[in-house]
Parts: structure tokens; sequence; C-alpha cells
């Protein structure tokens, strides 16, 4: 292999496969077209220095975005870290402080209790900072590469903004429009349970001996599945932020949304041996053995009917508000 | 100082490139002639630079590319579209009159400095 083919090999070889062949033959020739029949070596080197790092000029031919997060979503990415940071730091501190209330014996001196849930707290509010760092850059890199994908030339979408539209921003009727505050109470929701979801064997415990009530290797045998319900959740709302009204193609995304959440909560509910063995003695010690049986049964179908019939009405709740009617408070009035 | 100065020269002129490199393709060129022609005309272009942009134009339409074979060795030539040569005639308007304006603004800024 000569230098020149060395070069553009080092070219291509950064670039996709359906361009390389192309390119490849395209830069050869022109690198021969640079330079006199059989020349010196120096005389190569010389015009490939011309051209420069090769993995500069292959980061010229790409066309994809060389960033994580455009000026487009860059703002809305900065105010949701903002919001979201906030609430997980507050979650956890309130799970650990109930964990380690809950978890009190006694035993320890209390001065090595508070310093073993400080630093508890600490390593938890680190990963939990990782975690939202993480998923919603995620998120925000998707959106970023599929609106590119989209729309090349779309580098601020912003700019094609006129006057009018704030009319049109104005006359979202307040029914219409998500508020900041609905997006935000949703995201402390989601915080709320995965927290609960978390630490359920520290927080849903018989108080004075610590017994939990669920079996924690059961419940947290699904936590890919949550994982990737809270990943669609924050998703779908991080969408509604940006969106700001309500649309029938987000009112159906909801609909969506919900049917997972109901199927993944009764499907995990629903799991014979999610019930603590330790914890049942204590049943059968307040109720009847059959009785025990009815209770629990009558707890996870109301729970799970319960749950339905909010979804059933937020899902409607969404397609009504997609609904209204745009009308132009101007004209109107 | 100078580099800044840099920086902001190779700003002024990135724009430009656009409409020095389709200002040449009303006729077929492969890469290396249009460089030269550019050079000639006193426009430095890096090649780094001008080749990729070649096929962000055909990206985008404004040019098409064809293979020539005939020759000792193959050589791709671009040539502007119908609808490149659409472009290319309001992106030269556009800069006639870009240019006049900024002459005016440059020329009454020396009549103040003179005053």
């Amino acid at each position: 292999m000569n230098l020149i083919e060395l070069y553009v090999h080092e070219v291509t070889r950064r670039l996709p496969e359906k361009t390389r062949e192309d390119i490849a033959l395209e830069l050869y020739s022109t690198i021969q077209d640079m330079l006199p029949d059989n020349p010196s070596e120096e005389l190569i080197k010389e015009e490939l220095a011309k051209l420069g790092n090769p993995a500069q000029l292959a980061s010229k031919y790409r066309d994809h975005p060389r960033h994580l997060i455009g000026p487009a979503f860059y703002d809305h990415y900065l105010t949701i870290l903002k919001m979201t940071i906030p609430i997980a730091l507050v979650v956890v501190l309130a799970t650990q402080v109930m964990v380690a209330i809950s978890g009190y014996t006694g035993e320890t001196p209390i001065i090595q209790s508070i310093v073993d849930a400080g630093l508890n707290t600490a390593g938890s509010a680190f990963n939990i900072i990782v975690h939202t760092f993480f998923w919603i850059t995620l998120v925000f890199f998707t959106i970023e590469r599929s609106f590119a994908a989209s729309d090349q030339n779309m580098s601020f979408p912003d700019s094609s903004w006129k006057p009018d539209d704030l009319k049109k921003l104005s006359s979202v009727p307040k029914k219409k429009a998500i508020s900041k505050a609905s997006v935000f109470g949703s995201l402390l929701w989601t915080a709320i349970w995965a927290g609960i979801y978390f630490n359920a064997t520290h927080i849903i415990a018989v108080f004075n001996d610590g017994i939990p009530v669920l079996n924690q290797d059961v419940l947290l045998a699904f936590w890919p599945l949550v994982v990737i319900l809270i990943a669609i959740e924050v998703a779908l709302l991080i969408y509604k932020w940006v969106l700001g009204q309500w649309t029938n193609r987000l009112a159906f995304m909801n609909v969506i949304y919900n049917i997972l959440f109901v199927a993944l909560f009764t499907f995990i509910i629903t799991r014979p041996d999610l019930l603590n063995q330790e914890f049942i003695p204590y049943l059968t010690e307040l109720l009847n053995q059959s009785q025990t049986t009815n209770t629990v049964n009558w707890i996870i179908w109301s729970s799970i009917i319960t749950l339905i019939i909010f979804s059933v009405i937020d899902s409607f709740e969404g397609f009504r508000k997609a609904k209204i009617r745009v009308s132009n408070l101007f004209t109107s009035s | 100082m100078s580099d800044l100065l840099t920086s902001l020269t190779t700003e002024l002129r990135r724009g430009t490139l656009t409409l020095a490199v389709l200002s040449q393709l009303s006729t077929p060129q492969y890469g290396y002639s249009l460089v030269q022609r550019l050079e000639n005309s006193g426009v430095v272009i890096e090649q780094s630079t001008l080749y990729p942009l070649l096929r962000r134009l055909e990206k985008q339409k404004l040019v098409t590319s064809s293979w020539d074979t005939t020759e000792s060795r193959p050589r791709k030539y671009y040539v502007l579209s119908t609808y490149g040569n659409e472009v290319y005639k309001q992106l030269k308007k556009e800069w006639e009159k870009t240019s006049l304006e900024l002459q005016q603004l440059l020329r009454g800024e020396e009549e103040n400095e003179s005053n």
C-alpha cells in the first residue's frame, strides 16, 4: 500500500459504509490530479499535508450533527434537568429518612445510625443524579437525532416563528394547555412511585418489628421493566413539555402509556409469592385463615380497579382536552 | 488578536464559498479542476473543505455528478442542476445587493472619519 491509499483508507474507514467506495475513488483520483506523474514521496507528503488530518476530513464528510443536544432542544434539556434533579433528590432524602427511622432498632448508638444514614443518603443521591442525568440526556439525544434525520436543515426550528404564532399561543384555552406545574407534578409522581418501588421493603413494613410486607426478591425481579416504564413516562412528559398543549397524538400516546402502566402494575401485584412469607403469620394473628386470603385479594383487586378507573379517566381527559378547539380569543371577543 | 481576526475572516468567507463554487459549475468540473479555477481567480479554498462541500451540494440537489471513466483515471464531474442554476442566480443577486449595501456602509464610515 502506498501513502495515498493509506491516506484514503484513513479517511473512508470513518465514514458510513454506503458512501465509502465513492468517496474513496473520488479522493484517490483527486489526489493523483494534484500530483505529477511518478511523484517523489516528498511531494506526496506535501500534498497530503495540504489535505490535512484524515480524521478531520472524514468529519467534514459526515453530515450528522457533531453534538449530543443541539441549540433547538438545549433550553428544554436544561429546564427538564433543573426540574427533575431536585425532585429526585427530595424523594431520595424522604425515602432514606423513612428507611433510617423504620430500621432503627436501638442496638447501634444513635450517632452511628445518623452517620450511616447520612452516608447512605449521599450514596443514593449521587446514584440518582447520575441516573437522572443519563436518562434525560439519552431521551434528548434520541429526540435530537430523530429530528435531525427528518430535516437536516432544521438547526433551529424556532426560526420559522411569526408574530402571528403569539395569537395561537395566547388562544390555547387554559384547559387544553399543558401547564408546567402539571408536568412538574407528573415528574414528582413518577419519582415517588419509583422511590416506593425500589424501597418497598423498607417503607411498607410492620413498624415495630421491621418485617417487610412484600417479598423484595419477587418485587425487584421486574426492575428492568419498571425502568423501561419510567423511561417511557419521562419521555412522554418531555414530549408534553415541548408540545405545551394536548393533541390527539399525545392523547393516544397517553393511552398507550396508561395501558402499559396498568398492565405492569397488575402483573406485579398479582404474583402469588409477592407477599413476604414472614408477614403472613402477622395477618393470620389478626384475622383467620380464609379472611386473610380474602382481605389480601380484596386489597389487590380494589387497587387494580382503582388504578384502571384513574387511568381510563386520565386517557379520556387527554382526548377531551385535545378536542377543545383553538378559538381565536381576540376576534371572538 | 490575530487569532480572533483569523476566525472572523474565516467566518466571513465561509458563507461566500458556496456561491464561489456554484459560480464555476455551469460547465462540468472535477474536484481538482475546480480548485485550480478558484485559485486562478484568487479564491483560496481548502481542499478538505471543498470536496465535502461538493457532496453536500449534491445532496441538496443543487448539483449533479457523474463519473467519467473514458480518461486514464476516472474522475467525478459536478455540474449545476436546473434547480441549482436557479438558486445560484438568486444567491448571486443577494450577494450583489449585500456587497453594495456593505460598500455604502463602509464608505460612509470612511467619510465620517475624514470629516
